[in-house]
């Protein structure tokens, strides 16, 4: 999320994700999400709406209006076993290839193509490590919510 | 019931807010539609946030600007919570992130006998098109030269790659020509996403290929 941002609008972003963290906390459902992957959507949408400013009455301020299902209880527990602690191990998990992938994304905002040009990787490879490293983050926590 | 995903990679680029507007709004409305794909997202999110807590070269936020942060947070009042745009009348099929794109748009009828509704995006190339197609019509038999995406949003439609439906995620099948034809039932209706404009492979269709490519049709 530094990526593509001078220090001044990561500061802008910073400012406005904590002003919604406080303003949304009473909304925080447990149930759905951890702490910090609601954080982190928060600070996630909002650097997207000031990338997008000019953008007019389309906010996604509201993470959950951008990844809401159209029935609104769908989703409860959907974040059990999903803690920040347990998510790092899972990271500490991958190889070092895949994460290096992941990282990337995260951090400078780039898309899967844009990662494999600047590593000079085909394409190709690029998308099998990120379905390698999703493919065991997914059967990890299948496996832990079965056993919740 | 979903049967075909947008890719990993995609939903990846989407959590980490990569993804120029109008793939997005294409993974964010498949999303809306699709559990399985919202769980991915979710747990990436998770993922995200668990990046950023041991990010150690974060920059630090400037004494100041927390300053200015705790001061307004002074003068906020509290929130409700969320509130999706509602529906208009016509347009109950639109997911909530699709409702703000719609605002007075109407059905036209396009070359090739279907409707469409072109949706405008703030500084992103991509062309964004909502097509509807009455049962069994088809498209003009067409390829693609760049990325596409589809997500069905109402009826389906078949392919020679395969059936989609509602919530269903199709990425463009590349130079490999192909011809959509709606599904019995209700009006096909599907966002799609493309880089570049389509080629027309029948023989009229060719004819037209200078007007897509300047964006007249």
């Amino acid at each position: 999320m530094k990526g593509g941002a001078d220090a001044e609008a990561a500061q802008e972003v910073a400012q406005e994700a904590m002003i919604m963290v406080w303003r949304k906390a009473a909304s925080f459902d447990r149930t759905r999400a951890s702490a910090a992957t609601w954080i982190y959507a928060i600070a996630r949408n909002k650097r997207i709406d000031l990338l997008r400013r000019t953008r007019p009455d389309i906010s996604t301020e509201d993470w959950l209006a951008v990844y809401a299902a159209e029935e609104p209880d769908a989703d409860k527990s959907m974040s059990a076993g999903q803690t920040y602690r347990r998510m790092k191990e899972l990271m500490q998990g991958l190889s070092a290839d895949q994460l290096l992938v992941i990282r990337k994304a995260f951090f400078e905002d780039k898309t899967h193509s844009t990662i494999a040009d600047e590593l000079a990787l085909p394409l190709g490879t690029v998308k099998s490590r990120i379905r390698l490293a999703l493919g065991r983050l997914r059967e990890a926590l299948d496996r832990e919510e079965k056993e919740t | 019931m979903t049967r075909h995903h947008a890719p990993d990679e995609l939903l990846l680029d989407y959590a980490a807010g990569a993804l120029p507007e109008g793939p997005a709004l294409a993974v964010a409305l498949h999303v809306a539609l699709d559990p399985g794909s919202r769980r991915l997202v979710h747990r990436l999110l998770g993922v995200g946030g668990a990046l950023f807590h041991e990010d150690s070269g974060a920059a630090d936020m400037g004494e100041a600007a927390l300053e200015e942060a705790l001061a307004r947070l002074d003068d906020l009042p509290g929130d409700a919570g969320p509130v999706a745009p509602r529906a208009r009348a016509g347009f109950e099929w639109a997911p909530a992130a699709l409702r703000p794109y719609l605002a007075g748009k109407t059905w036209r009828r396009a070359f090739g006998g279907f409707e469409e509704i072109r949706l405008d995006l703030h500084g992103d190339p991509h062309r964004v098109v909502l097509l509807k197609l009455e049962p069994g019509q088809g498209l003009p038999p067409h390829r693609h030269v760049a990325n596409e995406y589809a997500v069905v949003l109402q009826g389906g439609y078949t392919d020679n790659t395969g059936n989609y439906v509602v919530g269903d995620f199709a990425v463009g099948p590349g130079a490999q020509e192909h011809r959509p034809v709606a599904d019995p039932g209700d009006p096909c209706i599907a966002l799609i996403v493309l880089e570049k404009p389509i080629v027309l492979t029948g023989f009229r269709g060719r004819l037209f290929n200078g007007l897509l490519r300047r964006g007249w049709m």
